[in-house]
């Protein structure tokens, strides 16, 4: 059964799987999720707060959902490259073209570890 | 709920779980001894330069940003902008991405008053959610360049930039133009007026001659939004307005860029600066911003 995730604001409400989430990205006040199908949508809540959504809502076992700094959050299962030097991260389903980010080189490269086990 | 920075741009999460703990901390008092002779050089250097700081073309020093994560869309259309509801309270948007290889940073404020503002701004007035300079002021006699309207006073007149920004009746307007009948209106109907280099017009880029190289700060429409779109990195000014046209702008001037003083109020509401560390505006007569105050 798919693992649904609900951001419920006070006059929003998004259901979203789990697995169709490809990244979240902090913009000022609000967050924008962009699903693997490239669609993106914002919500009125910080990154923060989407975090502990997710964290209340994922099944126990489910580490697909990775912080990255103070700006993102990436389901891990999509990543799809990483450069450190060029501090770039790369998602994609493997069907849709690529969703290209940047964070900082330690960040990424504890995620290259984190990745790799 | 409220939002807790209790991470670094240097660390990662699984969510759910715990820091990630990082490997190859044994040298970790070399990088913090490196770390701290970076910043001791960097104030050093801000420290000279602060009070050379004039026009947007004369400025060229770059202090690097922090690691910020950056949304990068190569030539793509600014999909943040579909999704603003004007519904959102105040606030403004920040949102990063590159346009060929050059780092730019969109604030597009939501639900906000335009205005300028001429004198020592106070970074404690909340209701300020974004302030940078405007005009550019003549290095020689401290006076602003090019026409210019404060609260329909006329304070400057004469044409040395194309560029222009007219506020009044609740409405900004930008554009390109030798004449603007904005002038005479902003002056009867109490409003604002500025000059500046102009960037984009009707969706091309125009052509200025200063080509030497600065962080750069524009006021532009994009997607029927006004926006203010910085990079931190040095650009000429055509490499910028190109870049510009990339992001789909239809209009845009540009502001003072190089090290000028100017701010935004973050998710928290604390000030994070356009230059990090650069918190104290030039000590001119007609030092003058555009801000955004909260509806």
């Amino acid at each position: 059964m798919k693992e649904y995730l609900i951001i419920n604001t006070n006059s929003e409400l998004v259901r979203i799987a789990s697995d169709d989430v490809l990244c979240i990205i902090a913009s000022g006040n609000y967050s924008t999720i962009t699903a693997v199908n490239g669609e993106t949508r914002l919500v009125t809540l910080q990154l923060g707060q989407v975090e502990r959504l997710i964290a209340n809502q994922v099944t126990a076992g489910n580490t697909n959902f990775i912080r990255i700094g103070k700006s993102l959050i990436i389901n891990r299962q999509y990543v799809s490259y990483i450069n450190i030097q060029k501090q770039q991260l790369s998602l994609t389903d493997g069907k849709t073209p690529s969703h290209t980010l940047t964070a900082s080189r330690e960040a990424l490269k504890q995620l290259k570890e984190v990745i790799t086990g | 709920m409220t939002e807790k920075h209790d991470i670094s741009e240097d660390e990662i999460r699984i969510i759910g779980g715990s820091k990630h703990k990082p490997s190859g901390r044994k040298h970790w008092w070399i990088w913090a001894l490196l770390a701290a002779a970076i910043v001791a050089v960097a104030v050093l250097v801000i420290e000279l330069q602060k009070d050379d700081i004039q026009t947007s073309t004369d400025d060229t020093l770059t202090t690097e940003g922090g690691e910020q994560t950056t949304e990068v869309m190569e030539n793509a259309t600014p999909q943040w902008l579909d999704n603003i509801d004007n519904s959102l309270p105040s606030g403004i948007i920040l949102s990063d991405t590159i346009i060929d290889s050059l780092h730019l940073r969109v604030l597009t404020p939501i639900n906000t008053t335009p205005e300028l503002y001429i004198g020592k701004l106070s970074e404690s007035d909340t209701d300020i959610l974004l302030a940078t300079m405007a005009a550019d002021i003549r290095r020689d006699n401290g006076k602003i360049v090019g026409a210019y309207v404060y609260g329909g006073e006329p304070l400057s007149w004469g044409l040395s930039k194309r560029g222009y920004c007219a506020i009044f009746d609740g409405r900004m307007t930008i554009g390109t133009a030798d004449n603007s009948p904005l002038f005479e209106q902003a002056t009867e109907q109490g409003g604002y007026f500025f000059r500046q280099y102009a960037a984009v017009q009707g969706g091309n880029a125009v052509e200025n001659n200063p080509e030497n190289a600065a962080p750069r700060r524009a006021l532009c429409v994009i997607a029927s939004r006004y926006c203010i779109v910085a990079s931190d990195e040095r650009v000429t000014m055509n490499d910028f307005s190109k870049a510009l046209t990339k992001l789909h702008a239809s209009e845009a001037i540009y502001l003072v860029g190089g090290m000028a003083h100017g701010w935004w109020r973050d998710d928290e509401g604390h000030i994070k600066h356009f230059i990090e560390g650069n918190d104290r505006p030039i000590n001119k007569k007609y030092l003058n911003y555009i801000v955004f105050r909260k509806n």
